[in-house]
């Protein structure tokens, strides 16, 4: 039955449309934000999340660049560093090695060097994770390497919900924000959806705090602590251990850099047992950084050693049948979880 | 009642296709204009807008094939 016309409040959107809607958003609100990357502009990201924004916004502030990470990241910092707002895609996390000395020696630290008269804010949107036999080249996750280096934030959404808000307070931020998108999440057919990314986002603008994590299921036994793509392993590893009674509380961490330390230690200190899960590969990484954090500030807390599901420390295979049994799944947060509390087998 | 098909531009001959992904689910209300759905032919993902505002029914499920004119869904 038709009603009476009138304009929803909110849509459901992909990642990929809610980083266009908030790009959309701020560069009507301010002339200084502009956009550049590799096909962002004619064919609207490679990922999808640039769509409609040449259309309305023109060549001038949306630039298809050619492929040279160097020279367009390296302008940007520039052009930060004067007063713009660029927004800049690497269309690969995996691309990082041309362009790092722009990222971690200008972006991240010129704001120190100046003594905080040249800040630099830029947001780096970039594409990570892998599961679709893409190898070793274009299947990184990367987390751990640049929330190791200081003068950057990093955030990794989960949601449609989340990557609008946190892509509106990334371009507002005086700092560089890396903005890293996980490709099973974008809403683009060919690499899968993930459902639990698709999800009803307000029309207006919003802003969701950069590091601030979220409580995203509340439990007592367990506390399963994941990010992006890996929110949703552990959301599902959670509905499995439920059936089992094991009442699971998941954490999704939305920033690692700031990350949120006490919202880490709030939850583990009240279920004494924690799991991280991340995509990112196992060593000197985001798993080890939480599960330091939950040890500093829970000791005396926890019940069972803290445990980690993560990728290999391997190249990633292209070949699905080596991948696909290495990336985290419900079935390895399933079976940490069992070992660490001693049930079962 | 509005039938959503499968547009024949969005075809071509002897083309293969697929329903990708619903972002709705059946019995939730749609507004005009929005996008409700996707539907993959070769490697292009072309998304499907709500023709009209109304309450959603899906006929093909997701990873279902699909074929030039096919009836996908219905608004009412």
């Amino acid at each position: 039955m038709e009603t009476a016309t009138q304009t929803p409040t909110t849509e459901r959107l992909t990642i990929a449309r809610a980083m266009a809607t908030a790009l959309a958003g701020e560069m009507r609100h301010d002339p200084n934000v502009l956009v550049m990357g590799e096909d962002i502009a004619a064919l609207g990201g490679v990922f999808g999340n640039t769509q409609g924004l040449l259309e309305e916004f023109g060549p001038e502030r949306v630039r298809d660049t050619p492929i040279s990470e160097t020279a367009f990241i390296g302008a940007a910092v520039g052009l930060a560093s004067v007063g713009m707002r660029p927004v800049v895609e690497l269309m690969f996390v995996d691309f990082f090695g041309v362009c790092m000395d722009a990222i971690y020696n200008l972006a991240a630290k010129n704001s120190y060097f100046s003594g905080g008269k040249m800040p630099v804010p830029m947001v780096l949107m970039t594409s990570v994770g892998g599961g679709y036999g893409d190898a070793g080249q274009h299947s990184q996750c990367l987390y751990g390497t640049f929330a190791h280096l200081p003068g950057m934030k990093v955030v990794v959404p989960s949601n449609a919900y989340d990557a609008k808000g946190l892509m509106v307070a990334a371009i507002r931020d005086q700092n560089p924000v890396v903005f890293m998108y996980h490709k099973a999440l974008q809403g683009m057919g060919w690499l899968g959806t993930e459902k639990g990314s698709v999800v009803d986002v307000p029309n207006d603008s919003y802003t969701v705090d950069i590091g601030s994590a979220a409580v995203v299921r509340k439990g007592n036994d367990v506390t399963l602590i994941g990010f992006g793509n890996t929110l949703h392993t552990a959301l599902k590893a959670a509905d499995r251990l439920a059936q089992e009674g094991i009442d699971a509380e998941v954490i999704d961490l939305r920033s690692l850099v700031p990350l949120d330390r006490d919202a880490i230690a709030n939850s583990v200190t009240r279920t004494g047992n924690v799991v991280v899960v991340d995509d990112d590969y196992l060593s000197y990484g985001v798993s080890g950084e939480v599960i330091t954090v939950a040890t500093e500030r829970c000791f005396k807390s926890l019940q069972s050693a803290p445990a980690r599901v993560a990728f290999p420390d391997v190249p990633i295979p292209f070949s699905p049948a080596l991948e696909r049994p290495w990336l985290p799944s419900p079935e390895h947060v399933v079976t940490a979880v069992r070992q660490q509390l001693g049930a079962g087998e | 009642m509005t039938d959503i098909t499968i547009p024949d531009e969005m075809w071509e001959d002897g083309q293969q296709g697929v329903l990708g992904t619903w972002y709705y689910k059946s019995g939730e209300r749609v507004e005009a204009g929005q996008v409700i759905g996707e539907v993959l032919t070769e490697k292009v993902a072309h998304d499907i807008e709500a023709p009209s505002s109304g309450t959603l029914t899906l006929v093909v499920a997701e990873e279902e094939a699909l074929s030039r004119g096919q009836l996908i869904a219905r608004i009412e």
